[in-house]
Formats: structure tokens, sequence, C-alpha cells
């Protein structure tokens, strides 16, 4: 069963995160040239991947088994506390409802106002904002799955789950645009909260020698619980005005 | 200074409040609770970490809500 749930988190948080920076790649290819958007994605793309390389191996190798579960588990925690804060604002309207569509525009935005250099010479506006786009959202994804997929049973079912996920988001890459809009992008990234704090729960109790009853099963009564107490806060500040 | 903001943004949050609390909850289990509960930290450990979490979650929820 935790092997189910930590592909499903890691794959979930991988889409989300790669929809994003497919959106940017998306405006700058639509907005200027296809080219120069791929050579600024390849090129995050392969930092993402030294950085992946260095850190999953360093994390186990050089860390002793509990000390790295309370690592691996404040990591999660502070990923998966943050979605679910602005999950819970935006659930409850304090907050812009997260939307890729909104990155593709802003992305389009930003290169309004560089002018597009004649054919044959490189576009680096295009290529550093299709570049910084990836890298960004790729290294959340890369900290996100090393710290899944360093959990003492093996990285397999994080590496499953990020890869189907790749697989998914690339193939809609080609029609994107349009369901972009429908994507219900805020309840995904609350989802995801709930999962990465739940596991980050989980692995620091595990890590200060904690067995909870139920044992795997506790992954999820302790999300059940995340969610509730995020919905019931997030109806609460819905019902109440908003602070002048 | 743009890089550092970025990187402290990307992996500590938007806030302090969250890593902040985060830290305070896992050291105050490690290092106080664990010893002054003693054998009830193994079955009962797991729920107070949830309940420090979760207080941790409502304060920087409510704080970001009243900005």
């Amino acid at each position: 069963m935790t092997f189910v749930l930590v592909a499903l988190g890691a794959g979930i948080a991988v889409s989300v995160e790669l929809l994003e920076a497919m959106a940017i790649v998306l405006a700058v290819g639509v907005s200027r040239r296809w080219s120069d958007a791929l050579v600024g994605a390849a090129a995050a793309v392969v930092v993402c991947a030294v950085l992946a390389v260095v850190v999953g191996p360093v994390l186990l190798e050089s860390v002793p088994l509990d000390a790295l579960r309370v690592t691996i588990g404040v990591l999660l925690l502070l990923f998966g506390l943050e979605w679910l804060r602005k999950g819970t604002l935006r659930l409850a309207g304090r907050r812009a409802r997260s939307s890729a569509l909104a990155e593709f525009v802003e992305a389009q935005e930003a290169l309004e106002e560089a002018p597009l250099p004649p054919a044959g010479q490189a576009d680096w506006a295009g290529r550093l904002v299709a570049f910084k786009g990836v890298l960004l959202e790729g290294i959340e994804v890369v900290l996100i799955v090393s710290a899944l997929a360093a959990r003492p049973s093996g990285p397999a079912p994080a590496l499953i789950g990020s890869a189907i996920a790749v697989v998914v988001v690339l193939s809609a890459g080609a029609w994107l645009r349009e369901p972009l809009t429908r994507i219900p992008e805020t309840e995904l990234k609350w989802g995801v909260g709930v999962l990465l704090s739940a596991f980050g729960i989980f692995f620091v109790a595990e890590g200060l020698g904690i067995a909870w009853p139920g044992g795997d099963l506790a992954l999820l009564y302790v999300a059940a619980v995340l969610a509730a107490v995020s919905q019931g806060q997030s109806h609460h500040l819905a019902r109440t005005a908003v602070p002048a | 200074m743009t890089t550092l903001r970025t990187l402290k943004k990307l992996v500590l949050g938007e806030t302090w409040l969250l890593p902040l609390g985060v830290a305070v909850v896992v050291l105050t289990c490690a290092f106080a609770a664990e010893p002054l509960l003693g054998d009830a930290w193994e079955s009962g450990g797991g729920f107070l970490l949830l309940g420090g979490v979760i207080v941790v979650l409502l304060a920087s929820v409510a704080r970001s809500a009243r900005r």
C-alpha cells in the first residue's frame, strides 16, 4: 500500500510541476521560436539531471538510517505544508487559484518587449525564459522525488510514479493549450500537499522511533486528519469576511 | 541575491512560520517529548507530532489569511 501511495504522491507532484514548466515552454515556442524554447528547456533538464544524480546518492550514502528518515520527513513536510497552506487559502478564495494557463500568459507577456532576432540568430530572451521556467519547476521535482526515492525500502515507487507522470504530461503537450483551462490544478496541488505532509509526518515519526498503530495504514489516517483540518479551516475562512 | 532568494523560497516556502514551526515541533518531539513520555512515546508520539504539525499549519494559514 505504501508503494502505491508513494507512486501516487510522486506522480501527481511531478505532473503538476511539469504542467507549469510545459506551459512556459509552450508560451516561448508559440510566441517566439520552438528551437529556442527547446534549447532553453533542454539546458534546464540537463542541470536538473545533474542535480538528481548528486542529491539522491548523497542522501542515501552519507546519512544514517534514522537521521535519513527524519531528514526526508522534514523535507517532505516543508514542501507538503507549503502546498497545503496555499491550497487552503485558494480553496477559501483568499488567494488566486493555481493555473498553468496563467504561467503561459505571464511568460508570453515577459517576452513581449524583447524583439525577436532574425532567423539564424539565437533568441537569448526566449531561451532564458524557457530555461528559468523549467529549472525552477525541475528543482522542485528533483527535491520531492529524491526525498521519496531515498526511503529505506527503495526508489522504485517514486521513480515509477514520476515516469508515468512524465509520459502522461509530455503526451498531453501536443494538445495542451485548450485543456489547460480545465485542469483542476488548485485541487490537485491541495491533494499533493496533503499526501506529502502525511508522508513527512510518517517518516519523521519513524525516524524518531515511533511505531504507528496500524503500521503503513497510518499514512491513510494521518492524510485524512490533515485533509479534514485543512478543509475545515478553508470553509471557516470562506465564511469569514476578508480583513480590510 | 536573487538566486538565494529564489532558492530560499523553493526549499523553505514563502513564509518563515512554516519552516520555523516544523523545526520547533520536530526538535521538541525529539529532545523533550521522547524522554518525558518514556514508553508511551513509541505508541503515542506520532499523534503528538501530528498535533504539532496541525497547529503549525493552522497558524500559518491564519497568518497568511490576515495579510
